[in-house]
């Protein structure tokens, strides 16, 4: 190799100390060491007086030819190594950048100076090794993705083994070592505003901007310390990386590329933040959120550091992307650690083989989820019985929820459910495309069941076992069938029941470790599946006693200790039931109000048979009966399994046969309690079977399959032969894509109706077919009120608790159903109700071919109503369009106005309330709104909501008192013969405010501990 | 020891969760109201907050001696409002409002209100309860009926002629704001027929259509029995028919039935010189029906004939000349007409009597097997003294004591003469209403169920009877 002579070109070594540390000696004597001809070492100190004094003192002893200045302050590193430029003139030379914790090899600077002469490079950098084990690699470079995210390249104490011994180009290099021309240098400098982390892939970045060829010299060889976070234990470190890592994507990427590398950043981060709840590293991508959001007050900075950086640009930027590594270089690194991870628990090639096969098993899970619902993912989900879609924008349903009374449907003076915020908040997240919300929310939950099903998995310490239990979620094909069904509440307590098994599981065994944490956790899982499905508090007490009732007869050391976990296990859902209820309020405070039980338990589907039930909801479709096979192994393995599988295996079987009887009494309707819908309680029992496949593979794989021959392996053979054929249900099912899922449903029907917001439509007709939660009339017998517009899973979840309007339409339909007046329609007129919708084939429940029958009575009382116009009547659905109705927000004038001030039927009865006027149809119901009318005789402005939370009206300017109009709604005296202008402002509420406010510091407290974010911060961060 | 007892406990679980499951489940029906069958006209319950009537239509062309008139009649003991709509689509004058105070009558002219071959009126009662009667003026006599209770689905009508010019036009009238879509079919002496002209007719909403037959449709013919069916909607129907030969002169106009039925009980019958009587038993239904025919109110050495039994075939019509059998003694008797099995007949009744020179024909529709009552009211009473002016029949098998009162403002009064009057099980008597009755609404109460009919003179003062019947609680 050619050597520099004695006419290279001079190289200042500036080295930032910040506090003289043991391993400085090393440094500065490796500097000294170095053969380069025309070196000067400048020593920059940033801390004090004494400090430099020490410096000093060591520079004398190890490294004469040291220069000591000090900074008088620590501004940083960056811009420490911007100060050498004010000391040091000239631009022919070269600057060596160093951490005072590298110690480089003594041909290390010739060797990254003849590289840059060679390549005609603008930085090089050496490779870096460990500290303390030289034989490790510590640095080799840096990839870099389009966000700015950073791929260290190496792993944590990987082995060099001259992998990386090859001269590249690398888009930044680490800070910890750089050579850079002197001119270069001075053009560019560090970004002052950049500090301790990101200032070497801002520098280098803009390196690359300018043409400047950025090397990775593994010739030059470096050791280097590193572990900032131990020395400067004072800086939150996540939060500046985050921060400069946004402030570099957003000034330095190309204004062609912007808006997609935003975008990208929104879109990672988010997807990074809900992967880092459920794996409870939140921590690092919240920091990100914050300084993406960060950067909105910060614009004008951003600007005007774009205007200064385009004036470096010289080569074109996709020359400058080019360089940057494409995919994501967080989930390169995550998929590098996972596998790092597996090796080192289980370096053996048995091991290897075991990590292999979990990856091949979640490869196939994934293929396979997304082969079944690849048309669900292009086409989007089928808006079907619960699985409505999302209409409202996250905006609009955030102001609902905000607002202090329920604004949906008839309304109410309670508080609006906490989903609603959930809802919007995850909307939001997904920059509201509601499409990809309802995809999210049905296809999505399914894999949160997976990813569930396969942690509660690995608590059985046998990897066949695992893999048997993620197997299960599809081989027991309740899943499916809910996701092709539409019943949601039923997905999501499928999908929630494994984790709140892995809890309660954890509770019972290992009641020392992380008790707060996994408190926090589950009561937070309670409060969100409660949040959309309230009866999920049940369910969970239920699920606790059941597999305690299992803990208890099947612990390994007797009765008592089995009683303890047990104990320990139930009581944790019994505190996380009453936690989740608490967090709820104020919205859980309307159940309390009301009566509670039923409305936690609002019954749904019975009669159904034992062999549909058998076939786990699936009846009907192409060999589901098959599906009734996966209940072999529940029997099975509650007899074969022996020692350490016998209390998973009475876990599972008690949660399946107790949660069963559960399903049949319900089916049977063996008692008159309302005991809530049978799919709630399938459920559970559901993953019970997953698990009892799992404890058998996992008994059969350890234990049976090695003792000598009995009856427990023709046992153990007939199971699995039962498993194979069962699972030729789940495979047929792929292959319409969309898990047999109807196309159309009743919401794309519902179309024909106008979208207008000024109206109700009121569904009434049999509670399995009505795609909405209902309140009860009758045995089976149904009805809700929305408001106009598409279905939307706000109106198809949720509704208040009984108000004076919603006791109305009781008693309209009640004396519809009397015959004891052929005027229904005007009582329902108030209300706002226009439509009048009899579901009849929802293509789940009911289908063409197997209609169930109109409710006996009802199409024939309303073809009887004088107010009343058929305006369609298919197969699948009859409406009836009420000519009586009065819009929403109306004026009223004549008989109407008149009529008003009148409460109850009687008064409405005789009432001709064509007269109206609708007012306000222009902006939703929580914007204030102004309009002038003019009135013809006395008039008055009616508004269909309870007129507690009606909000406040100023006619010219004047306020007006509000009155009850028609018993039920609210209304506002008009001057007769005016014209005036009315100006109206949605109810506000102080207490509302300060209960979320309250109910969002709950809730992140709880996120907080629930995610450990704290304690993983200390350990992680270094 | 604790793990087998869990395992024996967990195989008892699902042995348990196996039994129940095989267990039989009850099919489940959502019911929403209780549908009862469609009858004749009813006096609605006290607990209604509003009910209707339909008045099947009345002509009001303007034509000589053409007209009509709705009776609303207050039942209740407080004043009641009602509003009047006449049924023209869009050439419905407005609404009248009404108020009647109780015991009295509103009477209103709808000539007055509009002009139109035929119209139906609707009349809606807030505030109490009504009975609301038409009375159809004819050149040739008056035609009182009750109006209907409420629409239904389907209508029938089991007696028709289009015979010798006789004019048989059918009025549809549709209250609703929706339109309403009717299929038509009739049978005659030649079958069943559905013409495809009268299938799919359009009632537009709040609109009165009429079908007149015997010109395109079943010309000359002595026997026409009407099936109409809704395809959408529902409706009422009445039925004008104005004799002018097959034996039968007069003119009639009542409503139809709106459901066959497996009983018909005709309190107003007679035979005499002079008297003819027909049956008309019409079976809409698909199968063949076997009906029996039973005189009542006969002494009982008579009545205890064999019933009369008649075989209709499926989408059947067979009319029987009771006056032609010789085996029911002269004078009034009652009828029932009966079958077994699903209800599944239409009956109706035409007796024609001597009227001075010339005959006229009353026809009259049965009394639904549900609608026997205890109390029956008539809002049109007669107009002069009038002897055997109402029928009423004994349907029980008990005696029966009737009383016969006047409305009040605050309920009935009974006429003098005719409290506590004694009438046999299965009896039937002919009641002369004397000058006090004269224009005042009656009231037939009974201790047990009777059925009542007005046999009034055509028109004041001239002979001839047409036959209407009173309205059951």
């Amino acid at each position: 190799m050619e050597r520099l002579d004695a006419t290279a070109l001079p190289v200042v070594a500036v080295m930032v100390i910040h506090r003289p540390e043991p391993w400085l000696d090393e440094s500065l004597a490796a500097l000294q060491a170095q053969d380069y001809p025309d070196l000067r070492v400048l020593l920059l100190v940033t801390e004090g007086d004494e400090s430099l004094h020490e410096v000093g003192e060591r520079a004398a002893q190890q490294c004469p030819r040291a220069v000591v200045r000090s900074l008088g302050g620590n501004p940083g590193w960056g811009s420490a190594c911007n100060a050498a430029l004010d000391l040091v003139e000239g631009d022919r030379g070269l600057f060596l950048l160093l951490h005072d914790d590298v110690a480089l090899e003594p041909d290390t600077l010739v060797c990254l100076v003849e590289e840059l002469y060679r390549s005609n490079a603008g930085i090089v950098g050496p490779k870096l090794l460990e500290w303390d084990d030289p034989r490790r690699l510590h640095r080799v470079g840096l990839n870099v993705d389009r966000i700015g995210d950073i791929d260290p390249v190496v792993e944590p104490g990987e082995l060099d083994q001259e992998q990386h011994d090859a001269v590249r180009d690398t888009f930044a290099l680490p800070s910890a070592c750089l050579l850079i021309r002197a001119d270069l240098f001075r053009l560019l400098r560090f970004d002052d505003d950049i500090d301790y982390h990101g200032d070497d892939v801002d520098l280098c970045w803009r390196a690359h901007l300018t043409g400047a060829r950025v090397l990775l010299v593994p010739a030059g060889r470096a050791r280097h310390r590193g572990r900032l976070p131990e020395r400067r234990p004072d800086l939150d470190h996540r939060a500046m990386m985050a921060r400069h890592r946004a402030w570099s994507t957003a000034t330095l990427t190309g204004a062609r590329r912007l808006p997609a590398v935003t975008l990208q950043l929104v879109v990672v981060t988010v997807a990074e933040l809900i992967a880092g709840l459920l794996t409870r590293r939140a921590r690092e991508s919240w920091s990100m959120v914050r300084a993406i959001a960060g950067l909105v007050p910060r614009l004008p900075a951003v600007v005007a550091r774009r205007r200064r950086v385009r004036a470096l640009r010289l080569v074109p930027e996709n020359e400058v992307a080019y360089l940057q590594m494409r995919g994501s270089a967080r989930l390169s690194r995550f998929r590098r650690s996972r596998f790092r991870r597996r090796v080192d628990v289980a370096p053996t090639g048995d091991g290897a083989r075991r990590l292999a096969a979990s990856w091949w098993t979640w490869v196939a899970m994934i293929a396979f989820v997304a082969v079944g619902s690849r048309r669900l993912l292009v086409d989007g989900v089928t808006p079907v019985g619960e699985m409505q879609a999302f209409t409202s924008s996250p905006g609009d349903l955030l102001a609902a929820f905000i607002s202090p009374w329920w604004g949906q449907g008839l309304g109410g003076a309670e508080a609006s459910p906490t989903g609603w915020a959930l809802v919007s908040l995850t909307g939001a997240a997904l920059l509201g495309r509601t499409g990809l919300m309802h995809t999210a929310a049905t296809v999505g939950v399914m894999v949160v069941g997976l990813m569930g099903l396969w942690r509660v998995g690995g608590r059985l310490g046998s990897d066949a076992g695992r893999r048997a239990c993620l197997a299960g979620g599809v081989l027991v094909p309740f899943a499916l069938g809910a996701l092709a069904s539409g019943r949601w509440s039923a997905l999501v307590l499928w999908a929630a029941t494994p984790w709140w098994l892995d809890h309660i599981v954890d509770a019972g065994e290992a009641p020392q470790r992380g008790g707060r944490r996994r408190l926090a956790s589950m009561v937070l899982s309670v409060a969100v599946v409660a949040a959309f499905v309230p009866a999920g508090v049940v369910v969970v007490v239920v699920l606790g006693c059941l597999v305690g009732v299992g803990t208890w007869l099947g612990h390994g050391e007797g009765l008592r200790a089995g009683a303890v976990a047990a104990w320990r296990g139930w009581r944790l859902t019994l505190v996380a039931a009453v936690g989740a209820v608490v967090i709820h309020l104020p919205w859980s405070w309307s159940f309390v109000n009301a009566r509670v039980w039923s409305e936690l338990m609002e019954p749904g589907a019975s009669g159904l048979g034992w062999w549909s039930l058998a076939q786990w909801g699936r009846a009907g479709s192409v060999l589901a009966g098959l599906s009734a096979l996966t209940l072999v192994p529940v029997v099975a393995v509650a007899m074969l399994a022996r020692g350490r599988w016998v209390v998973w295996g009475l876990r599972a079987a008690f949660t399946v046969g107790g949660f069963a009887v559960m399903v049949v009494v319900i089916d049977r309707r063996m008692v008159n309690i309302e005991m809530g819908d049978l799919w709630w309680w399938m459920a559970p029992a559901a993953v019970g079977a997953a698990l009892a496949i799992a404890t058998l593979v996992a008994a059969w794989s350890d234990d049976v399959a090695t003792r000598t021959f009995g009856w427990r392996q023709p046992l153990g053979v007939l199971s699995a032969i039962a498993l194979g054929v069962a699972a030729l249900a789940p495979v047929v099912a792929l292959v319409d894509g969309r898990w047999q899922q109807p196309r159309s449903s009743l919401s794309v029907l519902l179309g024909q109706l106008p979208t207008d917001a000024d109206h109700r439509v009121l569904f009434v007709g049999d509670r399995r077919v009505v795609p909405l939660r209902t309140r009860p009339l009758d045995d089976g017998l149904g009805y809700a009120v929305v408001d106009g517009g598409p279905l939307n899973v706000t109106a198809a979840r949720w509704h208040p608790a009984p108000t004076p309007a919603s006791k109305a339409v009781t008693a309209a339909l009640e004396a519809l159903a009397a015959d004891v007046t052929p005027r229904v329609g005007r009582l329902l007129a108030p209300l706002g109700v226009r439509f009048i919708v009899v579901p009849l084939v929802d293509g789940v429940v009911s289908t063409a071919d197997d209609p169930v029958p109109a409710p006996v009575g009802l199409l024939e009382r309303l073809a009887g109503q004088l107010d009343l116009r058929r305006r369609s009547a298919t197969a699948e659905l009859v409406i009836y369009e009420n000519v009586a109705w009065i819009p929403i927000r109306a004026v009223a004038q004549g008989q109407a106005a008149a009529a008003s001030q009148l409460a109850g039927a009687a008064a409405l009865l005789e009432v001709d309330t064509t007269e109206v006027q609708p007012v306000f149809t222009e902006v939703s119901r929580w914007t204030p709104a102004r309009t002038q009318v003019r009135t013809t005789g006395p008039s008055v402005l009616h508004m269909g909501v309870p007129r507690v939370v009606a909000g406040e009206l100023t006619v010219d300017d004047r306020p007006v008192p509000s009155r009850t109009s028609f018993g039920v709604a609210a209304a506002w005296d008009l001057p007769a013969d005016a014209n005036v202008t009315l100006e109206w402002r949605p109810p506000r509420s102080a207490l509302r405010w300060l209960a979320i406010t309250a109910q969002g510091i709950v809730w992140l407290v709880l996120a907080v501990v629930a995610t450990g974010l704290r304690r993983r911060d200390r350990a992680e961060v270094g | 020891m604790s793990r087998r007892l869990g395992t024996v406990a967990a195989l008892v679980v699902l042995v348990v969760v196996a039994v129940l499951a095989t267990r039989p489940v009850q099919p489940q029906e959502v019911r929403f109201a209780d549908l009862a069958v469609p009858r004749s006209p009813t006096v609605p319950s006290r607990d209604s907050l509003s009910h209707m009537w339909l008045c099947p239509g009345l002509p009001i062309n303007g034509g000589e001696g053409s007209g009509g008139d709705v009776i609303v009649l207050n039942v209740s003991t407080s004043p009641l409002t009602a509003q009047l709509s006449v049924l023209l689509g869009a050439d419905s004058p407005d609404p009248v409002d009404l108020s009647v105070l109780p015991g009295e009558r509103a009477v209103v002219d709808i000539a007055s209100l509009a002009r139109a071959r035929f119209a139906g009126v609707m009349v809606e009662v807030f505030d109490g309860v009504a009975v609301v009667e038409q009375r159809a003026r004819h050149p040739v006599g008056e035609a009182i009926a009750p109006c209907a209770s409420g629409t239904s689905p389907t209508w029938f009508f089991a007696d028709g002629s289009t015979a010798s010019g006789t004019v048989e036009e059918l009025i549809l009238s549709n209250p609703y704001p929706g339109a309403a879509v009717v299929d038509l079919r009739f049978v005659t002496a030649s079958g069943p027929r559905a013409p495809q002209a009268l299938q799919g007719l359009v009632l537009a909403p709040r609109s009165t259509t009429v079908v007149r037959l015997g010109d395109d449709f079943a010309p000359d013919e002595s026997a026409v029995a009407v099936s109409l069916r809704a395809t959408a909607g529902q409706f009422v129907a009445g039925r004008s028919q104005h004799y002018l030969g097959g034996g039968r002169l007069g003119y009639t106009l009542a409503l139809g039935a709106p459901a066959p039925d497996d009983q018909w009980w005709f309190p107003d019958g007679e035979i005499g010189p002079g008297i003819t009587q027909m049956v008309s038993l019409y079976n809409p239904t698909a199968t063949e029906v076997v009906a029996d025919v039973v005189p009542l109110g006969i002494p009982l050495s008579d009545s205890a004939l064999e019933p009369l039994q008649i075989r209709v075939p499926a989408q059947g019509l067979v009319s029987l000349e009771i006056s032609g059998l010789g085996v029911i003694p002269q004078g009034r008797h009652g009828l029932l007409v009966s079958s077994l099995g699903e209800p599944s007949l239409v009956v109706e009744q035409a007796i024609t009597r001597p009227a001075g020179d010339f005959v006229v024909t009353s026809v009259s529709m049965g009394v639904h097997g549900a609608s026997p009552s205890r109390r029956w009211y008539a809002a049109l009473g007669v107009e002069e003294p009038t002897p055997g002016a109402l029928a009423v029949m004994n349907t029980t098998g008990v005696d029966a004591v009737i009383t016969l009162s006047d409305l009040g403002p605050g309920g009935a009064v009974p006429l003098p003469e005719f409290d506590q009057l004694t009438l046999p099980a299965g009896g039937v008597v002919s009641i002369d209403l004397p000058a006090v009755a004269v224009g005042r609404p009656l009231i037939i109460e009974s201790d047990v169920e009777v059925v009542a009919a007005r046999v009034f003179p055509r028109r004041p003062g001239s002979a001839g009877r047409s036959v209407s019947l009173a309205v059951p609680t």
